[in-house]
């Protein structure tokens, strides 16, 4: 008997003797299945823990998170498989290639397409540079006549530079002869 | 404090199930039911009741009394308890002080409000203080009425005779 129920005076006896036969007896257990009801208290549990993770109360926004990330999934899908149905479609583009051949080794029926590097200066052109091949081009194209109307490096062809240069031209285009 | 483990859910399976089933059936007429789901929600805690017993008790007395009141047979429960009063106690092989029908019978006419207090305290273990607060009482109105029904169940058992010298199962710390 517990210490804090002291019992009534003269039944004190009886009423403890009636307890311990009570106690004597022993419930009848119910029909719970003890095996299954572990079972679900565990089950319970996990998703108890599941819940801490992402709680009741956040389940609207993951949900809204999860549809957000299953709409743009979607839609770059879309996306991928009508671009790749474009590029099927679509022609190939003949490409803008430039082929530069490069120049070939002279040899035995090969044309040389551009001048032997130990090819000598002229040596009409020694000294006067660019404005001596602007004149000759200007007499080739025009004539002799052409050097009164024109110019050579911004001076008048008929200036004293311009005419200094002419025997050197002379020479090239007609020979030494001349 | 962690979440009650599986050893002590099934101790407390093993010690209280069958007494919870017990107080449980003094309200309503699925005492199972009530009994697993509270223990179902015990281990949904996140942390543990410091007296997990007596928070089992508390959970069954209240879900008992919620499926009492869902079934509208407060009125005609005495009557129906009275009669599977066969499935209070098991019948235990051996000589025993007392019959467990007889005391079953006899238990089913004490009022419900000590026959809770007997049940929590002979069978559940509790002490009169966990009683008072599962019952939100005093432990000297909780004590006045284990006393009373005891008084009443002796004037219909009579003095039981006791062989030899029992041991008290269940018997409370305090």
């Amino acid at each position: 008997m517990p210490t804090d129920e002291t019992p009534g005076e003269e039944h004190a006896e009886g009423l403890n003797s009636l307890e311990i036969a009570l106690r004597q007896l022993t419930p009848q257990g119910g029909q719970i299945d003890r095996d299954r009801l572990m079972y679900l208290a565990g089950q319970a549990s996990a998703m108890n823990f599941d819940s801490q993770i992402s709680p009741a109360r956040n389940a609207p926004r993951v949900r809204h998170s999860q549809n957000s990330w299953r709409l743009a999934t979607a839609a770059l899908a879309l996306v991928s498989i009508a671009l790749g149905g474009l590029l099927l479609r679509s022609t190939p583009r003949e490409n803008d290639v430039i082929q530069v051949e490069p120049p070939r080794v002279a040899g035995e029926g090969a044309v040389a397409l551009y001048p032997p590097a130990d090819l000598p200066m002229l040596p009409s052109a020694v000294g006067h540079g660019a404005e001596y091949f602007q004149l000759r081009n200007l007499v080739l194209t025009r004539g002799i006549d052409g050097l009164r109307e024109s110019s050579v490096a911004g001076r008048p062809a008929t200036s004293k530079s311009t005419l200094l240069m002419l025997p050197a031209l002379r020479q090239e285009l007609l020979g030494p002869e001349s | 404090m962690n979440a009650p483990g599986p050893e002590l859910l099934g101790r407390l399976l093993d010690e209280h199930a069958a007494a919870l089933t017990l107080l449980a059936r003094q309200w309503c007429s699925t005492p199972d039911d009530i009994v697993q789901e509270a223990f179902l929600q015990l281990s949904r805690q996140k942390d543990c009741p410091r007296d997990a017993a007596a928070w089992l008790y508390r959970v069954v007395r209240n879900g008992a009394i919620s499926a009492a009141r869902a079934e509208s047979r407060r009125q005609r429960h005495e009557t129906a308890a009275a009669a599977q009063t066969h499935r209070w106690f098991a019948e235990t092989p051996g000589e025993m002080a007392i019959d467990a029908q007889a005391a079953a019978a006899a238990l089913a006419q004490v009022s419900l409000e000590e026959r809770e207090v007997i049940v929590a305290h002979l069978w559940g273990g509790l002490t009169f203080v966990q009683i008072a607060e599962l019952m939100n009482s005093t432990s000297s109105t909780v004590h006045r009425r284990y006393q009373a029904g005891l008084w009443t169940l002796r004037n219909l058992l009579g003095e039981p005779c006791l062989p030899t010298k029992l041991p008290a199962k269940n018997m409370p710390k305090d």
